[in-house]
């Protein structure tokens, strides 16, 4: 998280001189301070998290090959003018332990044009999504069973 | 050399996101109820947005200016759900005649699917 405030400092700065780096390395510190007093985070989770660091990027990877895969099946539904949708409003349960993993699984699914995630509550995914086709794939798709891995820590 | 490879491939990712935003728009006015236009829509908020974006980014001055556009990206993609996601549960918890719109499924998708193979 340390890091993720100095990148934005000095992205946001729009150029690297020592000062910069200097302020952004106290006020980085400071808002790091700050998110750890108050808002939940710690040294040793952060440490967990940045070794897989790569998982999320892989994660993210897989993500973007979804959303373009999504899109270009809604837009063959848009554009096929005879095509009818049938909106289905289907109920799963991720099996997801963690918050943090069930809230990025439902922003996932949200993400990708199709899908709406309805309602969240505990593990009870209510999903709304626009054709029969896109259900397929929401419960045991390649989304979660990655996030299943990531939880299971391999 | 390098700047007419960089217009042509700015050119070609706006011109990409424009045409999503296009058909997006057209989805919109194509698909009955509101949240299936939600769908539709969301189409131009993710890959529309995305491209668009992208393609200012390859044909930024420098780095910096680059990366504070993927950002804008980034921080799209997280938020553009949160909202999305608001409206299509008001509309769910507030609409009572959902039968009449959409097939609204009582069990879970692992119940039905154990269902089909005792069928079978």
């Amino acid at each position: 998280m340390f890091f993720v405030y100095f990148a934005l400092w000095v992205v946001l700065n729009g150029k690297w001189t020592t000062e910069i780096a200097a302020f952004g390395l106290a006020f980085a510190a400071i808002a790091y301070f700050f998110s750890c007093r108050f808002m939940g985070f710690s040294l040793k989770t952060d440490a967990r998290l940045m070794i897989r660091a790569w998982q999320a990027v892989r994660y993210g990877v897989m993500l973007l090959k979804e959303i373009l895969n999504a899109n270009l099946a809604v837009m063959r539904m848009v554009l096929d003018l005879d095509f009818e949708p049938k909106p289905q409003l289907v109920k799963f349960n991720s099996g997801l332990k963690k918050e943090r993993h069930r809230v990025v699984l439902a922003n996932s699914i949200t993400l990708t044009p199709g899908t709406i995630t309805c309602l969240l509550e505990g593990d009870e995914f209510l999903v709304h999504a626009l054709d029969e086709s896109l259900v397929e794939g929401l419960d045991d798709g390649v989304m979660i069973t990655r996030l299943k891995e990531m939880e299971a820590g391999k | 050399m390098i700047e007419w490879i960089r217009f042509i491939l700015t050119a070609l990712l706006m011109i990409a996101g424009l045409v999503i935003f296009g058909i997006s728009t057209l989805g919109v006015f194509r698909f009955k109820y509101a949240v299936n236009r939600m769908h539709a829509a969301a189409m131009g908020d993710t890959l529309g947005v995305g491209l668009c974006l992208v393609g200012l980014a390859v044909s930024a001055p420098d780095f910096f200016v680059a990366a504070k556009i993927l950002m804008v990206v980034i921080f799209f993609w997280l938020s553009a759900p949160v909202s999305s996601h608001l409206l299509c549960r008001l509309e769910i918890e507030t609409n009572e005649r959902l039968h009449k719109y959409m097939t609204v499924h009582e069990k879970t998708l692992a119940q039905e699917r154990e269902e089909k193979e005792e069928e079978a």
